[in-house]
């Protein structure tokens, strides 16, 4: 990690702290900390900006998919899952915003390494699935869509173990229910 | 000033010290997908969750030491995929096959290595670069027939690891005719239909059913989900998680 990342995830965790700390204190007249907002600890942060960061590339891929899928259970698979995501990513953004977090994890390499990396921000997905050709394309694409899910999976089981925001938490659950399910789907749909 | 700041770091210390923790567990990378292996097998359904265990999470986090011929990569997790008296679903092909690999990340890569039984059926050298997503293999089994598992071992450039996936397959009576290129060649022709949300699609039927994972639902369609009516809004097929008060993308109440 260089001194800029590591600058950079200091400053995420002492805004994570600082908040905690003032949320924990119930210091309801801080802007940043309303009253009944219940508390978050770095964990809840974190996942967030993990479903921030994985729908960058996963709205670009299922929009494409959305269009150009042979097969009508891969395009409505896509589509749906490019809605419910769409609605997820404004609750993850409001928490953030709430709790006067940034809304992308910190780039330091050596806390995403075991969770194999951060998502790119698609293009190179799309570009990809763009030089497909067309019968290979479903499965391209669901391929690709698939590791993505496995990512967010992961995030969304650490938030279940180390998360402590209830609302959080239960979005997490969620998503593991989701993911794992439009996994078992897609392995079908790709054989 | 300098009072200010020791709480806030004190905080920061603790929380990077529950961070490393957190952090620590999980390693995930990549699997073999199609045709399904026994940890895609897991995360697919067709094997029980109380069978298989945590790895219908994470079937890409198979990861152990290079050099083992175990299905598990001899490692401490996962060893229900060493288990050969669970009765793994196979999936039906001719004498070559197309191997493809689901990645969550992409490590520089040694080689990628096939075994049936102690024997190297298979070798493709992975340049010492990161593979691409969705990467095929294309490899004979050398005139072998019946129940076949082959062991396909992801040897990582960078570290001591390697990845593991054993695939169950019945090698029909075809002999070695070429295969098709289009992706349909590794379809499975098991008979044994999924048990999962796969195949054949229940459709809606006219009037208010309950909702239920699996079913497609068109635009126009009422369910019921806990005693409250939904509109579907969005053409898709449910799946858990997708439960209607959840999702107000795809139902609206009505």
């Amino acid at each position: 990690m260089n001194a800029r990342t590591f600058g950079r995830s200091l400053g995420m965790i002492a805004g994570a702290a600082t908040a905690l700390v003032l949320a924990l204190a119930g210091c309801g007249g801080a802007p940043s900390a309303p009253a009944n907002s219940p508390a978050f600890n770095d964990a809840d942060v974190m996942f967030l900006q993990m479903m921030v960061a994985y729908h960058a590339p996963g709205e670009k891929i299922t929009a494409l998919a959305a269009q150009r899928a042979t097969r009508t259970e891969v395009k409505q698979l896509a589509a749906a899952i490019e809605v419910t995501e769409a609605d997820e990513q404004k609750k993850v953004l409001g928490w953030l915003q709430e709790w006067n977090q940034p809304t992308e994890p910190a780039t330091d390499t050596v806390l995403h390494a075991d969770h194999g990396g951060l998502p790119g921000d698609g293009k190179a997905e799309v570009a990809t699935l763009t030089k497909t050709a067309p019968d290979k394309f479903d499965k391209a694409f669901l391929t690709m869509l698939i590791g993505q899910q496995h990512g967010l999976v992961e995030a969304a089981r650490a938030e279940t173990a180390g998360g402590v925001n209830p609302e959080v938490k239960a979005l997490a659950q969620r998503v593991t229910d989701s993911r794992r399910a439009q996994v078992a789907y897609m392995l079908t749909l790709a054989q | 000033m300098r009072r200010l700041i020791v709480l806030p770091l004190l905080a920061v210390g603790a929380l990077i010290g529950s961070l490393v923790v957190a952090v620590s567990p999980a390693n995930a990378h990549g699997y073999v997908s199609s045709p399904l292996s026994r940890q895609a097998m897991c995360a697919q359904g067709r094997v029980s969750a109380s069978t298989c265990g945590d790895i219908i999470y994470e079937p890409q986090s198979v990861e152990a030491p290079k050099g083992s011929l175990q299905c598990n990569g001899g490692g401490s997790r996962f060893a229900v995929l060493n288990d050969n008296s669970i009765n793994w679903p196979t999936t039906s092909v001719g004498g070559t096959v197309t191997f493809t690999w689901t990645f969550t990340a992409f490590h520089r890569t040694t080689d990628f290595e096939y075994f049936v039984g102690n024997t190297r059926i298979a070798v493709f050298s992975g340049n010492n670069s990161p593979p691409p997503q969705g990467l095929t293999h294309t490899f004979s089994l050398g005139g072998r027939t019946g129940r076949v598992t082959v062991l396909a071992r992801w040897n990582i450039a960078d570290t001591i690891n390697a990845f593991y996936s054993c695939v169950d397959l019945q090698v029909g009576g075809g002999g070695t005719a070429s295969p098709s290129p289009s992706p349909s060649a590794t379809r499975t022709s098991s008979p044994s239909p999924s048990p999962t949300k796969a195949s054949p699609t229940p459709t809606a039927t006219s009037g208010t059913t309950t909702w239920a994972a699996g079913t497609a639902y068109k635009i126009g369609d009422v369910v019921t989900y806990n005693g409250v009516s939904y509109r579907c809004i969005q053409a898709h097929t449910a799946l858990v998680g997708w439960e209607p008060p959840n999702t107000p993308a795809l139902w609206s109440k009505v």
